[in-house]
């Protein structure tokens, strides 16, 4: 027989020391500490470098140059939601952009072919790792890791091995792609305004909203106001500036990201994601279609990466070998992050990007600050490490 | 040899165990009985050190000891054996003996250990190679396996808790014979069971548990049978069932039904009426179970049951087949009816946790926290969200196994008086369970299931005492 010992640790305690115990215990206390490290960060790095870390356009400009990165963080944790691994995202990522570079260099198709194309191949990728993982019953590790390598191959052997970007001799990427100001992918093409702004606020009442219901429990509350603390503190600080300076692929990346949380959060779908990572069998029983779910998490993850390659081609205009090789650690990490940020102790699509801008600039600033940018790796890898430890310590100290 | 007295032992505010007391003499083999929750696994838990206890004391040949896990004269069988499937048979023998003299002090002597294995295996009645992987035995050979190891390493005293229940009838009895043979080469042994006719089979003493106390301690004599028997139905929760007047309208009819370890099922499931299948958890009752709610393939047969007839399970093993514990317990009540909330393609969460939160109110969980996870309630509250997750699905068929495993005394007569309203309402129930308080507390009619066929059904109050003896 399962006693009541976990019933008796939730209900009030009496002594100071329980007090204290329950109070770490709280999942609000724990997402908590992870606003204020974010907060710090911030602080400190304020502190320390001055206005070269607190400036909108610097941060800005690391959320440009790593929204491919977060894309993929996306994608992981569309299938760590799911209960599954997928290795090949940063391969995908290398193929698609050779793709949507080369085929108009090389092959002079019309951009919008170009890009269902690569579009199609994030698909394919993704239903080779289900075929895997879903039909042939392959450890996922290992199914993907293979795909991944097929599909770097395969990048290879398109490219011959060799950087690939467009000649004075050779078709050129479209203007409204890629290019100077004006382009998707140019830092220089900001959104309008008035765009940033109405956003802004339709977030605001819909995040309201959501955590109005009685869905929302007592250590919610917590997380939900330090986090309104800190942004209206950001938009203090940073006045008015940040509604005229989101580039407009930050802005895409946002779009990509409320679409994946709508989803998440208001589909059964979303639900059968969730309830398919937390307990297959139980899943399945439940009436779950778990291998058509698990089918979509890979195949979603998949596009997401495409389009990690697709924004990553028309941000640099060009491809290179080992161009996506590295994203995977610093996704990872962000994925991971999620579990700890926002308390849900899930993965969660908010907390990736946030997770995933967090690492970004905890690096830049050591970078600004003088640390040589070869670290880099070494702190993702750090943070990968310490979030997962860190949202396994506090699993088991709230005793699940 | 084996020496407790007054065990106590609370969880939170649930006293587990109300002092318990017993004795053991070199030798004997005692079973000990008592329904599902009476606490006898909380006692083999604090044998095996695995919880402490509040008072009372264990005394190990006279000596002392807080409890029984660091000798080797005691060993525990537990359910899942123990066994390494991916090594030999041999490899198992020697697991947890680190004394044998090994060459140079580093490297195994293999033919040694085969030879020694082949005469522990012989102990236990055992013929098999033992170079072969252990994945190569059936369930039961396993148990005998484990009793070689536990013999091996020189243990005196052997306690099986519940392996029995997940073994085939002729496999238990086999290992019951066994242990009667160990008793008689000087071992002591305790059985652990709630089937009174594994105990009967081998045991010559009977200790029983109900409610946490000992409530019974007397040898197995004839006479003293039907004292047990009357035991084992303790409780008489018979009063939580009504007599429902049932329809006749049939709800779901199995025809020869056949499955990978099931054949030839056949019976009619009724309107309001709730129909009983038990045996032990390799009898295949669990199977029939999952093929009616629709989730085992049916090999071959019939399952007759109407295309809008909507079927909902509460499956066997709640922490592996129904528990989503890291998701929120809301989550997991709502998990097979979100139709219901769906308006033009996305949820309506704010009416889900207002329905949810109405439900909760009505089956008392605690607590009624719908964000918290599933896994910090305790497992009776959690067996009622599961219950919770049927009956949003508003079932014209409810198909439940193990209804009351693992749940406290109290959760088990609130789920019985859940089961006995729902069948009032018309919902043709089928619960399949190896404790027979459930047949006596909720079902109509009754059959008992073995090595994959069913019994023939019979009304619950006109079973005889044979029945009653193999269904206990």
């Amino acid at each position: 027989m399962k006693p009541d010992v976990e019933t008796a640790a939730i209900s009030p305690s009496t002594t100071s020391r329980q007090a204290g115990l329950s109070l770490v215990r709280s999942t609000g206390f724990v997402s908590s500490i992870s606003a204020i490290a974010f907060g710090l960060v911030f602080i400190i790095f304020g502190l320390w470098l001055g206005s070269s870390f607190l400036s909108v356009k610097a941060r800005m400009l690391d959320a440009h140059a790593n929204t491919p990165v977060l894309l993929v963080a996306l994608a992981l944790a569309i299938c760590l939601i799911a209960g599954e691994f997928d290795l090949s995202v940063g391969s995908m990522v290398t193929l698609t952009a050779y793709l949507s570079v080369g085929l108009v260099v090389n092959q002079n198709w019309p951009m919008w072919l170009v890009i269902a194309a690569s579009l199609a191949v994030g698909v394919l990728g993704g239903l080779a790792n289900a075929l895997l993982v879903v039909v042939m019953r392959v450890n996922a590790f290992i199914a993907t890791l293979g795909v991944g390598g097929i599909l770097l191959g395969l990048s290879r052997v398109y490219s011959g091995g060799t950087q690939l970007s467009p000649t004075g001799d050779s078709p050129q990427l479209p203007d409204w792609f890629s290019g100077s100001e004006g382009a998707f992918g140019s830092f220089q093409t900001k959104t309008p305004t008035w765009l940033v702004l109405t956003t802004l606020v339709v977030l605001v009442v819909a995040i309201a909203w959501a955590h109005a219901g009685p869905t929302i429990s007592r250590t919610k509350r917590v997380p939900v106001l330090v986090g309104l603390a800190l942004s209206v503190a950001v938009l203090i600080i940073y006045g008015s500036s940040i509604p005229s300076s989101v580039p407009m692929t930050v802005a895409f990346l946002l779009v990509v990201t409320t679409l994946l949380w709508l989803v998440l959060r208001y589909t059964e779908l979303g639900r059968y994601l969730y309830a398919t990572g937390g307990n297959t069998e139980a899943a399945r029983l439940a009436g779950v279609r778990v291998r058509a779910v698990t089918t979509g998490a890979f195949v979603t993850s998949g596009l997401l990466s495409a389009i990690g390659g697709i924004v990553l081609a028309a941000r640099q205009g060009s491809a290179s070998p080992d161009i996506g090789v590295g994203f995977l650690l610093p996704a990872f990490a962000a994925a991971f992050l999620s579990i700890v940020i926002f308390s849900s102790g899930r993965f969660h699509v908010w907390g990736t990007v946030v997770g995933g801008l967090f690492l970004i600039f905890v690096s830049q600033g050591l970078i600004v600050g003088g640390v040589p940018f070869t670290w880099a790796e070494v702190l993702n890898g750090s943070v990968l490490v310490a979030a997962v430890s860190l949202s396994t310590f506090f699993k088991r100290l709230s005793g699940t | 040899m084996l020496q407790v007295a007054g065990i106590c032992k609370r969880f939170g505010s649930t006293e587990v165990l109300k002092g318990i007391d017993f004795e053991l003499s070199a030798g004997e083999f005692v079973g000990l009985l008592g329904p599902n929750g009476a606490g006898k696994s909380t006692l083999i838990k604090i044998l095996a050190g695995v919880h402490s206890y509040d008072s009372g004391s264990i005394h190990l040949q006279g000596e002392p000891v807080r409890n029984l896990a660091a000798t080797p004269l005691v060993g525990i069988i537990h359910q899942d054996l123990g066994i390494v499937d991916t090594l030999s048979i041999a490899d198992n023998l020697m697991l947890g003996a680190s004394s044998i003299d090994k060459r140079w002090g580093v490297f195994l002597r293999r033919h040694a250990e085969y030879e020694a294995a082949v005469s522990a295996l012989a102990a236990v009645g055992l013929s098999v190679d033992p170079a072969h992987l252990a994945a190569t035995l059936s369930p039961g050979e396993k148990a005998l396996l484990a009793v070689a190891r536990l013999l091996g390493l020189g243990a005196k005293l052997l306690i099986v808790d519940e392996v029995t229940s997940t073994l085939p009838p002729r496999d238990a009895q086999r290992l019951i014979e066994t242990l009667t043979g160990a008793t008689e080469a000087g071992a002591t042994v305790i059985l652990v069971s709630h089937k009174l006719s594994e105990v009967l089979a081998g045991a010559e003493r009977a200790v029983v548990l109900v409610d946490g106390h000992v409530a019974a301690d007397t040898t197995v004599a004839a006479g003293d049978r039907t004292k047990l028997m009357k035991l084992m139905r303790s409780g008489e929760a018979a009063e939580a069932r009504s007599r429902r007047p049932h329809g006749t309208e049939v709800r779901a009819r199995l025809k020869g039904v056949a499955t990978q370890d099931v054949s030839d099922v056949e019976f009619d499931l009724r309107a309001g009426e709730v129909v009983g299948l038990t045996g032990t958890s390799g009898s295949g009752m669990h199977e029939v179970a999952l093929a009616l709610a629709g989730v085992t393939p049916v090999l071959a047969g019939e399952i007759e049951i109407g295309d809008e007839v909507r079927t909902a399970l509460v499956p066997p093993q709640r922490e592996v087949h129904g528990s989503i514990e890291s998701l929120p317990m809301g989550w997991n009540l709502t998990l097979s009816s979100l139709r219901r909330w769906r308006r033009g393609g996305t949820l309506r969460l704010h009416s889900e946790s207002a329905d949810s939160n109405e439900l909760c109110e009505r089956l008392s969980i605690v607590p009624p926290d719908l964000a918290i996870s599933l896994g910090k309630l305790s497992g009776g509250n959690q067996q009622k969200v599961l219950f919770g997750r049927a009956l949003l699905q508003d079932p014209d068929v409810a198909v439940f196994c193990e209804p009351t495993r693992g749940v406290d005394v109290a959760t088990r007569a609130e789920i019985y008086v859940l089961i006995s309203s729902l069948a009032e309402k018309g919902v043709g129930i089928l619960v399949a369970t190896s404790d027979a308080e459930d047949l006596f507390a909720v079902c109509d009619r009754v059959a008992l299931m073995s090595s994959g066929y069913m019994s023939s059904l019979k009304e619950i109050d006109q079973l005889t005492d044979q029945d009653l003896l193999e269904m206990l």
